[in-house]
């Protein structure tokens, strides 16, 4: 939440006179309900490399699911089907859909995924767009490839995955990649909440340009570059949000 | 003399644990905490643990290497036991196996834990809806005796809540398995540099009457193997004695 805070002052920079409210406990109302949570706990994935392998519904993951909702437990790194959780994000968001002129983001914990045709496994996003848009905490250390190097120093330190090389390839990698409670997150998070806005005016919420905080990047050292080095939009898309700011119709281009 | 004491405090402890508020089964760090916490705020609770000590793998840490690694922020459950320790990197502490356990043996017994070692847990106590409302117990060594010398009955000893800290063993979740009452994942790789954090957050309700901690937490909701050092067993304990205390709070009512 504090992060969210500081990224919507960073988003204030850029967007000026557009009114932001950051919403805590948006869900807690629907805490206790079943339904909700069973719904959840349908989206819950156990197996990235089979798509319908979802959770079993039970008692013990819907009774998490509300706990989550209420605000007492966390599902950071949990992964669920990204598509599914937005469209269910759409239906439950207390007061949405809104006000046409309102743009919703959904900022979570949860880990969204999505399946491709490419390669047949499910892949971790850091934003799923829609309406709302869900952005995704987990997503943003975990969703961009870490260096390649890492990888291959990770067989070779730590080939069960148990973790235990995990403190010497952070120091040894340390800044190529954002790590929880990273103090660079805040910055990285308002460059995907601008993909957001892009998203909900143009349907368009990436940009080319590798230095444009739109950049969509497969790569945490891309991410970085765009989102921490740069940290601002192209000049194109600039003047793009100063249009959307001032309501002019949005360029589709 | 020395008979007729051991035999009338004896009989006096095994009165009142047929009557607790909570029972454990399983002494191990997350157990202990679990207790602790929980006697700290008045609740009758007995921990249950089929060796003849307590503290299960805490004293020895990894590998038979008696070093216990806690991650941030677990380190301040230390700073609260008065268990001394260093920093080894920027959020990883160091301490000895048994300094660690035997101060928080000492912590839950000086706040009022009752224990009962050398006895195990057989099967789970039902009540109405499904409800687990206590547990089975017999001595440990009737369960190493050829069955034809140990026709000894166990006895059944009544509670509020019932917490399964065994470990990945999960027994009590798995007596419910057997029962058709709880489907169980096992425990999985599935997201293993967050495991524990999964194991703290996942902490709580299995079942009706039920919950988990600890690496049994693991087992029942399908997280990773891997990963979870002491710090994580602590906080889990800590966390569900939260839940446990909201379940008894309610119940009051």
């Amino acid at each position: 939440m504090k992060c969210a805070k500081g990224a919507v002052s960073l988003l204030k920079e850029h967007t000026g006179s557009f009114r932001i409210t950051v919403q805590k406990d948006a869900f807690s109302g629907i805490g206790t309900d079943d339904e909700v949570a069973s719904a959840l706990v349908s989206l819950r994935l156990t197996d990235a490399g089979r798509r319908e392998e979802r959770a079993i519904d039970s008692f013990a993951l819907r009774d998490f699911e509300k706990r989550v909702l209420s605000g007492t437990s966390r599902a950071r790194g949990v992964p669920y089907e990204g598509v599914g959780l937005m469209k269910l994000y759409q239906r439950i968001l207390p007061g949405h859909p809104s006000n046409p002129d309102e743009i919703c983001v959904v900022i979570t914990d949860r880990l969204a995924m999505t399946w491709s045709e490419d390669d047949l496994r499910y892949h971790a996003r850091v934003a799923v767009f829609g309406f709302p848009s869900v952005v995704s905490m987990s997503g943003l250390v975990e969703a961009p490839a870490r260096p390649r190097e890492y990888y291959l120093a990770k067989q070779v330190l730590d080939p069960s995955g148990a973790g235990a090389a995990d403190e010497v390839l952070a120091a040894q990698f340390a800044g190529r990649f954002l790590e929880a409670e990273d103090e660079r997150t805040e910055k990285v998070l308002c460059g995907y909440l601008l993909q957001c806005i892009f998203y909900a005016c143009t349907l368009r919420p990436f940009c080319g340009n590798m230095d444009c905080v739109l950049f969509n990047a497969h790569w945490q050292e891309e991410m970085i570059r765009a989102q921490v080095t740069s940290g601002k939009l192209c000049e194109r898309h600039r003047r793009s949000l100063e249009r959307i700011i001032s309501g002019e119709p949005a360029s589709w281009g | 003399m020395v008979t007729k004491a051991i035999v009338s405090q004896f009989s006096k402890d095994m009165e009142e644990f047929a009557n607790m508020d909570v029972i454990i089964i399983g002494g191990g760090p997350s157990g202990l905490m679990a207790a602790r916490d929980l006697a700290l705020k008045g609740v009758k609770v007995l921990v249950v643990e089929r060796n003849n000590y307590l503290g299960g793998g805490f004293w020895i840490g990894g590998f038979l290497m008696n070093t216990i690694t806690v991650r941030a922020p677990a380190q301040k459950v230390l700073d609260e036991l008065d268990i001394k320790y260093k920093a080894f990197s920027k959020s990883l502490y160091v301490t000895p196996g048994p300094l660690a356990c035997s101060k928080l043996i000492a912590a839950a017994c000086e706040a009022g834990v009752k224990m009962l070692n050398m006895a195990q847990f057989d099967d789970v106590v039902m009540r109405e809806k499904g409800r687990v409302g206590g547990a089975v117990i017999n001595w440990t060594p009737v369960s190493a005796l050829p069955r034809q010398i140990t026709c000894v009955d166990p006895v059944a000893f009544e509670s509020k809540l019932v917490i399964d800290a065994t470990g990945h063993d999960a027994m009590v979740v798995r007596k419910l398995e057997e029962r058709g009452l709880i489907k169980v994942p096992g425990f999985g790789a599935m997201w293993v540099e967050q495991s524990e954090d999964a194991v703290v957050e996942h902490s709580g309700l299995a079942h009706p009457g039920l919950i988990v901690v600890g690496m049994a937490v693991s087992t029942t909701f399908g997280l990773p193997r891997m990963g979870p050092t002491f710090g994580a067993m602590l906080l889990s304990g800590r966390k569900g004695a939260q839940v446990a205390l909201q379940e008894l709070k309610k119940k009051s009512k």
